[in-house]
């Protein structure tokens, strides 16, 4: 029999640490995986072609329909990177490259009907990886 | 006081001369007064007739301008119509006026620059609707080639395009087709597209052909020479990308949903590792 008992205080803030922690990756992976799914159907609707109340009308709205094309796919993917990044971070494994270029070639793969959207998805897909680069550079220093 | 007010009177004026003289320069000069971006559309028939049940001529620009007399500066100008449209091998050219007395030997024609430069030395080419006994029994119509030397107007060998005319009352069609971007012919000026070109509408009358003699009047135009229009895609190829589209976004719908799957298996387990 111990004679002193343990400061159940103590213990449980060491507990309470890493479940917190977790809650929160938790909420992370879900609300980006909301938004990341959000993201993917309006691309859907506008780069399939469902809708094109913007199409062909004149440049102007041409500049809206590719900007909304555009920034549908790389919010979807800038989303979804969070949410794959802290769901490998719930299960012990870190993201590899694997898993970024399979993601980067789906978001392009959504362009297929539109080189103009493909260039900028393109250009903008290289912006977000070298942003969530630095990002994790800074992170780790 | 008074020296001031004189030079500031003989100021003014110099600049009324300057615009007076400039406007009539515009108006009377050989300066280009319209500058054109023809039409793509069918090709009209080179007859003189303009066949309104047909659609013809429907698509070209149609300007209205005046030719002018060089030497005269009180001209008051013939009132043309100028239609002007294209297709992926010529360039249609039609000049329509009214005239109560028109010339027996009356003659259109359209000298064509090298370049968009108006300088004499640069018309190069040109192309003549020469009417002989117009109105008359013995009505004759020759369409004629020429190249330019130093203003001097040598027949070519081989005639290139297509003219021709038609009198009806007071009215007189004219209409021109002029090759366009494949004409090998040294003695004729290669029309590129997306090339800009002048051309010298010349109005005048002569019986010798022995041209420049008898241009009366004269007016130029710019003509930008435009790109056929890019074929629109197959059917069958925008099917295909739709498709493709379509199993893209079924590809990523799915990985999408089997990845959501995971993060509720995942909750599940840290939920049983936390217990």
């Amino acid at each position: 029999m111990p004679k002193f008992k343990k400061s159940p205080k103590k213990s449980q803030k060491l507990e309470q640490k890493p479940s917190f922690n977790e809650d929160f990756m938790f909420k992370s992976v879900k609300i980006s995986t909301i938004l990341g799914g959000i993201f993917l159907i309006i691309s859907f609707f506008f780069n399939i072609g469902i809708i094109t109340i913007f199409m062909n009308r004149d440049v102007f709205w041409d500049v809206i329909d590719v900007s909304i094309k555009v920034s549908s796919i790389l919010l979807c993917f800038f989303f979804m990177m969070i949410s794959i990044g802290n769901y490998k971070d719930l299960t012990g494994k870190p993201s590899d490259w694997k898993m970024i270029l399979l993601l980067f070639s789906l978001s392009l793969a959504q362009t297929i009907r539109n080189l103009v959207v493909f260039l900028f998805t393109l250009l903008g897909l290289v912006l977000i990886i070298i942003y969530l680069y630095f990002i994790k550079e800074n992170l780790n220093k | 006081m008074k020296k001031l007010i004189s030079n500031v009177l003989i100021i003014l004026i110099l600049i009324f001369h300057l615009i007076f003289t400039f406007n009539l320069l515009l108006i009377c000069g050989n300066a280009a007064t319209e500058e054109i971006d023809p039409e793509f559309g069918n090709a009209p028939v080179i007859d003189g007739y303009i066949n309104k049940t047909n659609n013809e001529w429907n698509e070209a620009k149609k300007v209205q301008f005046n030719l002018y007399s060089n030497e005269s500066t009180t001209d008051i100008g013939l009132p043309i119509s100028l239609w002007i449209m294209q297709n992926d091998s010529n360039l249609y050219i039609s000049v329509q006026f009214d005239l109560i007395s028109h010339n027996t030997r009356e003659f259109i024609g359209i000298l064509i620059s090298k370049s968009s430069s108006e300088s004499t030395e640069d018309f190069f080419d040109a192309k003549i609707v020469q009417f002989s006994d117009l109105g008359g029994n013995n009505e004759k119509l020759e369409y004629l080639d020429y190249n330019l030397k130093d203003d001097v107007f040598i027949e070519d060998q081989k005639a290139n395009g297509e003219g021709f005319a038609q009198l009806e009352d007071i009215s007189i069609i004219y209409e021109f087709k002029i090759p366009l971007n494949n004409s090998e012919d040294k003695e004729d000026i290669f029309l590129d597209y997306g090339e800009s070109y002048s051309f010298k509408i010349i109005y005048g009358a002569t019986s010798s052909h022995s041209y420049p003699a008898g241009i009366l009047k004269s007016s130029i135009v710019l003509i930008n020479i435009q790109y056929p229009p890019v074929p629109p895609l197959p059917p069958i190829y925008d099917l295909v990308l739709l498709i493709l589209s379509i199993i893209i976004f079924s590809v990523l719908g799915a990985l999408f949903g089997f990845y959501v799957y995971n993060i509720f298996i995942l909750k599940k387990k840290v939920a049983r590792i936390n217990i």
